[in-house]
Order: structure tokens, then sequence, then C-alpha cells
């Protein structure tokens, strides 16, 4: 009971990492697909939104983070690619959970919050707030990133 | 003959034919008398003999148990003794055992005055480390068992990553209540991932916008694209210079270029950074078209090779010139030899 809290870390690289994991996926994107077509636009679409994460899962510190790791996996497993992370399993069981006599109110928003942030099911309350907050933060910047990207590009 | 025989045959049988003869005797003539008169002599003599020899023979047998029972008597003494020695015996054997039994407790004694001894060191030694933490006492009708202060720990633990989501999320200092935090939190999540989808949907709109067209332009355009897309790497990155290679017409590619050695790898495109107020000039093929930048860090040659005859938009062009103008004069400050490149 006398040991003190450890720090917490919620350090985010600069945004120059940022940018230059976004558009070397970019990069990447368009030399696999050299011929477009104004078809599929909702596939190019959906392509540079999953660039956008995984690029910014790889900035934040690849498989340093519980959400950039799941956000990783995820993205491996669409691609049909081996996972090569360690398969931890730290779900909590539905007794554990309602054995926690909280407020109804908040216990629906912890649950809101858990499905939002990538990896959210298997954590434990306090880590859910502290990858919460590492999750804003790397997500508010790569915000900024393509947004300065889509002001310099785009005619006015 | 009878008698001879008599004698012969032993005492029991004499007697018992002395018995009989008297009473023959007494029947017959005066021999038979005579021997009846022997008879009891021999009878009488046997008699005194037998009651000589039952004399002693009871005097020994008196003797006998008188020494017998002075024997037993001794015996009985010794056995009294012998008794009275168990007796003794018994009561030193008790007496030993009273002994051994007091040592005992002597011995027992003594381990429970080491076992004190024990309890008090142990008792020093559970003084010493309470001097090492505080002692705080429980309030009333607070909980002290260990699950009830795990999870107030928790519950601690909690509040504080709370108030650093807090602190990220703006307008969320104001919001009391936990639920509401966690609400606010929530939405501005949401809200990002919606801004993420939204500007990858406007990126799309931009590299859709930038296919190539039709038209063709002259290679003059193709510098000041290579000029422009240099300028927009400043912005971005300050450790690595993208430079765009115009390929094929038919998309960008981003290449990162971070001192002058690389640009020997890239035969058609070549950027390196110099000191102010110098001026750069680069040749790398004889058809080669260069610009010249100068009062600045940055400077960028171009070659005039195969990719000046692909196809560039007219939109794009516009675009181009007049973002040259805005990002040099109010970024860069330096002002463009309009010689060459609006010759």
């Amino acid at each position: 009971m006398a040991s003190a809290d450890k720090l917490i870390n919620t350090d985010v690289p600069e945004k120059d990492v940022f940018a230059f994991h976004f558009l070397q996926s970019l990069s990447n994107l368009r030399k696999q697909n050299p011929f477009d077509t104004p078809d599929q636009k909702n596939y190019r679409v959906r392509k540079i939104k999953k660039a956008a994460y995984v690029s910014m899962a790889r900035a934040a510190g690849g498989s340093s983070r519980l959400w950039s790791r799941a956000l990783l996996r995820r993205a491996d497993k669409d691609d049909n690619k081996i996972v090569r992370f360690s398969r931890r399993k730290w779900k909590i069981s539905s007794k554990r959970r309602r054995s926690n006599q909280r407020a109804p109110v908040v216990e629906e928003a912890a649950e809101r919050l858990r499905n939002l942030v990538p990896g959210g099911g298997g954590m434990e309350t306090s880590k859910l707030m502290e990858e919460t907050a590492h999750y804003i933060k790397c997500l508010s910047m790569q915000v900024k990133v393509m947004q300065c990207l889509v002001d310099g590009l785009s005619p006015k | 003959m009878d008698p001879s025989g008599m004698m012969n045959e032993g005492g029991p049988f004499n007697l018992a034919e002395i018995w009989q003869f008297p009473l023959n005797g007494v029947s017959t003539a005066g021999d038979s008398s005579r021997r009846s008169f022997v008879g009891p002599n021999q009878f009488g003599d046997a008699d005194l003999t037998t009651a000589a020899n039952g004399d002693p023979a009871r005097m020994s047998h008196a003797l006998s148990q008188a020494v017998i029972e002075g024997i037993s008597g001794a015996w009985k003494r010794r056995e009294d003794e012998s008794k009275s020695a168990k007796i003794v015996s018994t009561i030193g054997a008790s007496e030993g055992e009273n002994k051994r039994q007091k040592i005992d407790e002597v011995c027992d004694g003594k381990a429970e005055a080491e076992s004190l001894g024990t309890e008090t060191e142990q008792k020093k030694q559970q003084m010493e480390p309470t001097k090492d933490y505080i002692h705080v006492r429980a309030r009333r009708g607070q909980a002290t068992d260990s699950h009830s202060l795990a999870e107030r720990a928790r519950r601690e633990k909690i509040s504080e990553r709370m108030k650093i989501l807090q602190d990220l999320v703006p307008g969320c200092n104001k919001v009391i209540g936990k639920a509401l935090v966690l609400d606010e939190i929530i939405n501005y999540i949401q809200s990002l991932q919606r801004q993420v989808e939204f500007l990858s949907m406007k990126l799309e709109a931009v590299n859709s916008r930038m296919n190539p067209g039709i038209e063709v332009f002259p290679p003059k355009e193709v510098m000041i694209l290579m000029i422009i897309n240099s300028i927009f790497s400043i912005f971005f990155t300050k450790q690595y210079m993208f430079l765009s290679r115009y390929s094929r017409g038919r998309s960008l590619d981003v290449y990162a270029v971070r001192s002058f050695k690389h640009c020997n790898k890239r035969s058609d495109l070549c950027f390196c950074s110099c000191s102010p107020k110098t001026e750069l000039k680069t040749t790398i093929f004889s058809q080669n078209m260069t610009c010249f930048c100068r009062y600045s860090r940055v400077g960028v040659a171009i070659s005039s090779s195969k990719h000046c005859n692909e196809p560039v938009t007219l939109c794009f062009y516009s675009y181009c010139l007049r973002k040259i103008y805005h990002f040099l004069l109010w970024n860069l400050k330096y002002k463009i030899q309009k010689s060459v490149l609006f010759s």
C-alpha cells in the first residue's frame, strides 16, 4: 500500500514522424494501384483510411502499445498475413465485470469506450484509461498531418 | 523254614505273619506258643527300635521342621527384609522417579524460560518493523479487509487516469461527474475518427483530380511541379526532404533524399541543401534544365529527359503558378529569377 504509483507515460512522437510514415504508406498505395479507375472511389477511400490508421500505429511505436498492436494485427488479418505478435489473452470475464458493483451509467460509458479504442476489450479499466489517453494524442496528431496535407495539395 | 522264609521275605511280611502266628500259636502247641512269645519279643524289639527310630525320626522331623521353620523364618525374615528392601528400593525408585520428575520439571521450567525469552525477542522483532511505515487508524465505518483496500486503491488509480484524460480532451475540465466525462471523451474520439475518414475522402478526391489528362505542356511546367512538391516537403518534415518524380503520366512517386550522396542513385532527380547566399547549379545530363534559387536553403535541379513529353493537366498548371508566389514570398522570402522560370 505504501508503494507509489509509477509515472504514466503518454509521450507521443513528433509530427514529422507521423507525416513520414503516412506519406510512405500513401506512396506504397500508389505503387500498388497504378491503374486507377473512377468506378472504385469507395475502395480507394477505404484504402487511404486504412493507410492512415496503420501509419499512425507504426509511428506511435509499433507493438509497444496495446492499441497500436491491435490495429496492426487487425490490418494484417485483413491482408491475410501471418500474425507476428505474441497472442496474449487478457479477456475480462463477464462474471468479474458483473461483480464490480458500480453505477450502471459509468459502466455503460466504460463499455462504449472499450469498444471504441482498438484492443480495448482485453484491458482493465485503469489500463483502458491510459491507452485511451495515448490513442487520443496520436489520433489528433494524425488528423493535423492529414489536414495539412489536404490544405497543401487542394487548389483554392 | 517258614520263619526263615518269613525273615527272608521282609519286615512288613514278617510283621503280618507275626500277627497271624500268635493267633495260630494260641490255637496250636507250645512250640507255637514259644514261637509266638519269641515273635512278640521281636515285635517288641522292633517296636522299640521302631519307637526309638520313630522318636528320633519324629525328633528329626521336628528338628527338621524346626530348622525348616527357622529357615523359613529366616527366609520369611529375609523375604521380609527383601520385601522391605524391595519396598525401600521401590521407595528409592519412586524417590528417583520423583527426582527425575523434578529434574524434568526443572528442565521444563528452563525450556519455558527460554521460550519466554524467544517470545520477548519475537515481540521485539515485531516491534521493529512497525517503525518503518506510519500506522494510520481506519475511520469509523471504513472497511479494512484486503479486498476493500485493493478496491479503494484501484478506484484511486482510475480517478488519476480520468484526470489525465480530462486534460487531453478540450472543454472537458468544466464537466462534473464521471459518466459525463466519459461521454465527452467518447464523443471526442468519435469526432477524431470521423475527421480521419473525411480527410481520407478529400485526399482521394485530390488524388483523382491530380490524375493526368490529355493535354500536353512544355517542360518548364514540369519544373514548376517539382519545385512545388519540394516546397511541400519542407513543411511536412525537417529531417527528410520529399521530392516527387513525374513518371509515365500516371502517378506521382514520392522519394526521400537526405544528403547529396543520394543524388547519384537517382538519375532523373537531384536535391541537396546549401548555405544561404550561395548559388546552386547542378548538371547531371547534357539535356538538363536547371533552375537557380538564390538566398535560400533549397535548390532543385531537374532533368529534361523523356518525361518532359508526358501530359499534365491545365488546372494543375494554373495551381502551380499561383502556389509558387504564395510559398516562396511568404515562407522562404525569396524572389525568383523570372528569366529562368518564365522564359
